[in-house]
């Protein structure tokens, strides 16, 4: 019901308030103009009768709201008569069309005024009369208006309610309604939503003010009733939050409300008093009229759309306002020259998913969609890639320019950027930080600190008055520098060092330790430190430790013991992992389970960890290696079938063929060099007539390679194996491979190509619930296939020194990670929404959190550790020894602007150690020759620092681009959504011909 | 052209790091080391939880008459008008270079046009610089006075 009014009322507000806004621009003389002109009209129809006297005084109420009426009064003078009439059109459900614009006109200045006499518009005969008044009120102002006032047409309704009581619904008051609510329940069914929340404002603002207060009972319990009445209107405490309380105590003073109305309160008791909102919306007028020239239509509609369209939001807008660091209001008192512009919170980030919300991330939904699928955007990954070129080369920055255009448009929401202000699709973009401040605490060696109690000074070398403490505790390096974020890790966390273990510090030092050496920042004892470790692993020749891990690959692995593999595994984990041991890796595998089929398909760090150590320490006698892979799914064929062709006798011949192509194309491993060879491969019978396929398989190189290159490889065909089974393209290439089998009998190949694609198709939710019958499962058969297996022989040496190896290694990891460990958390929306999860569960003080911002530091994670742990006891002795010898510093450092090499050789300079704090005074990015490398060196020191304009700039961009296209959820008709959506289509035509 | 680069920057980050940045705050602060840390200034005379962010990472100059500008006002640099007690650390103003008042100092040295990177390293507020190794942005100027 309420849904096909709204829509239009919105509609014709849009209009309104797009020609309004040009008026409200004008300056206070036509304003003037106007008033005499209103006056004139009014007295020429000489309706005596029409003059609502309550109106005075309601006006007398809102004083400051003159300025915005003056403008629209004008434009409403010429036509009194229609006006009144309009009203009556004003009604929601129907629309008229050329009347339109004046129900408009009033909205809008309900909006600026306080939107009071918006909530009676929709019951008619208050609404009328309500409306008038406000209207008069704020005429009242000047003497002369009051006349003028009396004689609009629209008065005459009033005349009927009673002059006094025009606030107050008319006839039933006079009757002597006890309650609103009495009178709301009769009248309220045809108000739209949208003229509530306007209300809000001017509630805040009356709050401060007895006097002005007399109307807020009304508007709240319309409010609420309204709420409940419509659907998918914000509720009202959603709206008014705060505001809340100010209703219930507005309540009890009814009668005392009441009573003023009808002593009527003097308009000069008021004067002087301007409500903050009066300060607010003059300056988005300001904004509205500074948007660009270009843009205007399209930034005026939108704006507008926005201010009138959501109710919920304009309410949003303003307790946004007050809770953000620098509202428009605040930036109005402070520098209105400066700060005509204003910064909104996204809406969308609002915590609690209320109905209107909802609604809007419903709306961006279904235009993202709406649009994509007319437009048929290029594929981000284009654009990104292009990205990566461009900025290879500067100069291209044209190409990128225009590039970024297209973007927009095939993301369908328009970006429009307004001063400090971007707003996509309407939406502000909200690049606010989590937090505006971050307290730095630094501990200073002074006896202070330490009987302050808050961090124990531990750092002191020879200092005399700190001795007991320093002896009590041991060195923290740590704790001298921390902050109140938690953003930057445990170790930059005031309450989460002490916290951090032993082990995790250590983990620190060797992550810290890694990434210096990798950003050539590495203090020189340390990288001592790290050679000597490499050295002695080299040559260690008594591994003991590593031998129960050798075995295990021995005996898992391979028939040929003599030859020695290096192999990096594709490997089922998911469930299985335990076969290594290693639970700690829950990553849960990625799935392409429907029905029959099962993909699996992970690596398996620990396995490749082992497998490099076995590598490692055999390194001498290592000459030759394959790069395995494991794959296990399922198929709905059984065995026999399988095994069929050749009379029977096959013996999985065709299917190992078919195996190998299939992977071979999915991976496109020819094209890298490698040759897929099904080493193992095992079937075992799971009931239903499906199949369980384990297999493992070689890449074989074709031709010799160094060792380096096989890494390098192997981290490509990881990537290329993950990305196929992620995208089917493993099941599509198996088919296709199966597709081309002639040895199979037709019938058997067809039942496989299908249940192959069958998978690619339905691939969906099913969790793998076979895995643990696979293991028990007592009929596996293992077909080894021992012609196919060489190890290839490689001459030279493996020159790779350990850590090298191990740092290789974490990257290699690191490329997989993302794709599959963060597939569950990953939120790639915009920042601050709903779902950006900051910290998972026990992130708290350990590990990965924050996005991937800090390394994980837990115990658990050792072996993701550069050094596996094992360097981290050293490392840290050695940062405690040096923290003691010297006290750790804050750096600051000034604008970086991408001068990477400039900061490296900064750094060395300061001597920079764990312990020491960076923090950049913002603008790491831009102009200079490597921004991204710049941010990922400080990122990955553990560096802080604050924002400047230009990352400010980065990080909205990043927000802009994330929520024009990302948005989950369903097409549905919101009741603004039919507008927009005109609006969009219109839009699209515009920029893209090309489709119609 | 910059804010193309800003978008390629933006599209071309890794998640990690754009949180890290994202994670920035406008200001920091440090009681015990008496300073404060942020990219362009503040207005003094206005408490730090209402100073407007804008204005915290674009000003330049504050005017005689009060007005506060992101322009390079040769004789109205803000951090002139700071009377602390804190000690601002800030950058963004590669015109004026480094600069040292009582309670103010400016980090940025212009590096990328040719410059110098400047540090500070603080407890005892010791200034490191490197030279850069060439101009890798061109600088316009602009004067006002």
């Amino acid at each position: 019901m309420a849904e096909g009014s709204p829509d239009e009322n919105q509609d014709r507000k849009k209009k309104g308030l797009e020609k309004d806004i040009s008026k409200y621009l004008k300056h206070d003389k036509d304003a003037k103009d106007t008033k005499q002109n209103s006056d004139r009209n009014p007295s020429k129809k000489g309706n005596p009768s029409i003059l609502p006297p309550p109106s005075r005084k309601i006006s007398s109420r809102f004083p400051s709201q003159k300025r915005g009426n003056k403008a629209k009064m004008r434009k409403a003078t010429p036509e009194p008569r229609g006006e009144g009439e309009n009203y009556k059109s004003i009604l929601p459900p129907p629309p008229t069309t050329d009347n339109e614009q004046f129900p408009d006109r009033r909205k809008e200045r309900k909006y600026e005024s306080g939107g009071r006499g918006g909530r009676r518009k929709p019951s008619r005969p208050s609404g009328r009369g309500n409306f008038v008044a406000a209207h008069s009120g704020d005429r009242k102002f000047i003497p002369k208006r009051e006349k003028t006032f009396r004689a609009s047409p629209e008065s005459k309704e009033q005349e009927k309610e009673g002059d006094k009581e025009s606030l107050l619904p008319p006839k039933e008051d006079a009757a002597g309604l006890t309650s609103w609510d009495d009178f709301f329940s009769t009248n309220l069914q045809s108000i739209s939503g949208n003229s509530n929340t306007k209300f809000n404002k001017e509630n805040k603002e009356d709050t401060g003010k007895g006097g002005l207060s007399t109307n807020q009972d009304y508007f709240e319990k319309s409010l609420d009733q309204q709420v409940e009445k419509i659907n998918g209107l914000p509720s009202t405490s959603y709206l008014f939050g705060n505001n809340r309380n100010i209703t219930s105590a507005s309540k009890t003073s009814k009668e005392a409300r009441k009573s003023e109305i009808k002593g009527g309160v003097s308009a000069s008791s008021l004067d002087g008093v301007l409500p903050v909102s009066e300060l607010f919306y003059r300056s988005t007028q300001s904004m509205s009229a500074e948007g660009d020239g270009g843009n205007d239509s399209n930034d005026e509609s939108g704006r507008i759309s926005r201010n009138q369209q959501d109710d919920y939001t304009i309410g949003e807008e303003e307790t946004d306002d007050e809770e953000l660091p620098f509202s428009a209001e605040q930036s109005n008192r402070i520098l209105s020259k400066n700060n005509k512009i204003m910064m909104r919170r996204n809406k969308a980030t609002r915590p609690s998913g209320d109905g209107p919300i909802k609604d809007e991330a419903q709306y961006k939904t279904d235009i993202a969609k709406f649009r994509s699928a007319a437009l048929s955007p290029p594929p981000r990954t284009n654009n990104q890639n292009a990205g990566k070129k461009n900025r290879r080369k500067r100069g291209a920055t044209n190409q990128g320019r225009s590039q970024q255009r297209g973007d927009g448009q095939g993301r369908g929401r328009k970006m429009v950027r307004r001063g400090m202000e971007m707003l996509v699709g309407g939406e502000p973009i909200n690049a606010d930080p989590p937090l505006r401040l971050v307290e730095l605490n630094y501990c200073l060696r002074t006896p202070d600190s330490l009987t302050d109690g808050l961090l124990l000074l531990k750092d002191d070398d020879a200092d005399d008055d700190t001795l007991d403490l320093v002896n009590d505790s041991p060195v923290d390096w740590a704790s001298v520098v921390t902050t109140n974020s938690r953003d930057f890790g445990p170790l930059l966390h005031q309450s989460s060092v002490e916290k951090v273990s032993d082990t995790s510090r250590q983990l620190y030092c060797e992550h810290f330790v890694n990434s210096s050496i990798k950003w050539k920042v590495c203090p020189k004892d340390l990288k001592d430190i790290v050679k000597e470790f490499e050295i002695e692993k080299a040559s260690s020749k008594s591994p003991q430790t590593y031998a129960d891990l050798i075995e295990k690959v021995s005996s898992v692995k391979f028939d040929d013991p003599q030859s020695i593999e290096m192999r990096f595994e594709e490997r089922p984990t998911d469930v299985q992992a335990e076969t290594k041991g290693f639970g700690k890796e829950s990553r849960k595998g990625r799935r392409r389970s429907s029905g029959s089929v099962d993909f699996n398909a992970q690596r398996s760090a620990s396995d490749s960890d082992n497998m490099n150590r076995a590598a490692r320490r055999s390194n001498s006698k290592l000459e030759s290696f394959t790069l395995g892979g494991e794959l296990k799914f399922s198929l709905g064929v059984t065995r026999a079938e399988l095994e069929s062709g050749h009379d029977g006798g096959s013996h999985g011949h065709i299917l190992r063929r078919v195996l190998g192509k299939g992977i071979a194309n999915a991976i496109k491993a020819e094209s890298l060099g490698f040759q897929v060879v099904i080493a193992k491969m095992l079937l075992s019978e799971v009931d239903g007539g499906s199949t369980e396929f384990h297999v493992e398989f070689n890449m074989i190189p074709e031709d010799d390679m160094k060792f380096g290159e096989v890494e390098w490889a192997a981290k490509l065909i990881n990537s290329a194996l993950a990305q196929a089974m992620d995208d089917g393209d493993m099941a599509l290439a198996m088919g296709a491979a199966a597709k081309t089998e002639t040895a199979w009998p037709a019938k058997v190949r067809n039942r496989v190509v299908e249940e192959f694609l069958f998978d690619a198709e339905g691939a969906d939710d099913d969790p793998l619930s076979d895995d643990d019958d696979e293991e028990d499962s007592s009929d596996e058969e293992a077909i080894d296939d021992e012609d196919d297996f060489e190890a290839l022989r490689e001459d030279e040496d493996l020159p790779l020194s350990n850590s090298q190896k191990q740092q290789n290694e974490e990257e290699f990891e690191d490329e997989d990670l993302p794709k599959k460990q963060q597939n569950e958390e990953e939120f790639d929306g915009p920042f601050g929404m709903p779902g950006d999860t900051l910290y998972a569960k026990d992130d708290i003080y350990l590990g990965g959190g924050n996005g991937g911002v800090f390394p994980d530091y837990s115990e658990n994670s050792k072996w993701m550790a550069p050094f596996s742990g094992e360097l981290g006891p050293l490392l840290l002795d050695a940062v405690t020894q040096r923290a003691m010898e010297k006290q750790p510093r804050v750096i600051a450092i000034g604008d970086v602007h991408g001068c990477i090499d400039e900061l490296q050789a900064l750094l060395r300079r300061c001597d920079y150690r764990p312990g020491d704090l960076i923090v950049f005074l913002g603008d790491l990015v831009s102009k200079g020759p490597d921004s991204l490398a710049v941010v990922q060196m400080a990122r990955e020191l553990g560096a802080m620092g604050v924002r400047g304009n230009h990352d400010f700039e980065v990080i909205r961009w990043h927000q802009a681009i994330k929520s024009g296209m990302k948005y989950k959820g369903s097409f549905s008709h919101t009741f603004h959504s039919g507008r927009r959506l005109m609006n969009f289509i219109s839009f699209s035509t515009k920029q893209v011909p090309i489709l119609l | 052209m910059i804010g193309s680069e800003h978008y390629q920057i933006a599209s071309t980050l890794s998640k990690a790091d754009l949180r890290w940045m994202y994670s920035l705050p406008w200001y920091i602060s440090s009681k015990e080391l008496d300073a404060l840390f942020v990219h362009a200034g503040f207005v003094s005379g206005i408490r730090l939880g209402k100073q407007n962010p804008r204005l915290m990472m674009n000003m330049r100059s504050i005017l005689p008459d009060g007005t506060v500008t992101s322009k390079f006002f040769n004789n109205w640099p803000w951090a002139r008008l700071w009377d602390g007690p804190q000690t601002v650390l800030f950058g963004h103003d590669a015109d004026r270079g480094l600069q040292q008042y009582e309670h103010a100092i400016g980090l940025d040295t212009g590096c990328v046009y040719g410059g110098r990177l400047t540090a500070c390293i603080l407890p005892e507020k010791r200034l490191v610089s490197v030279n850069a190794k060439r101009e890798y942005f061109q600088y316009r100027r602009k004067h006002f006075d």
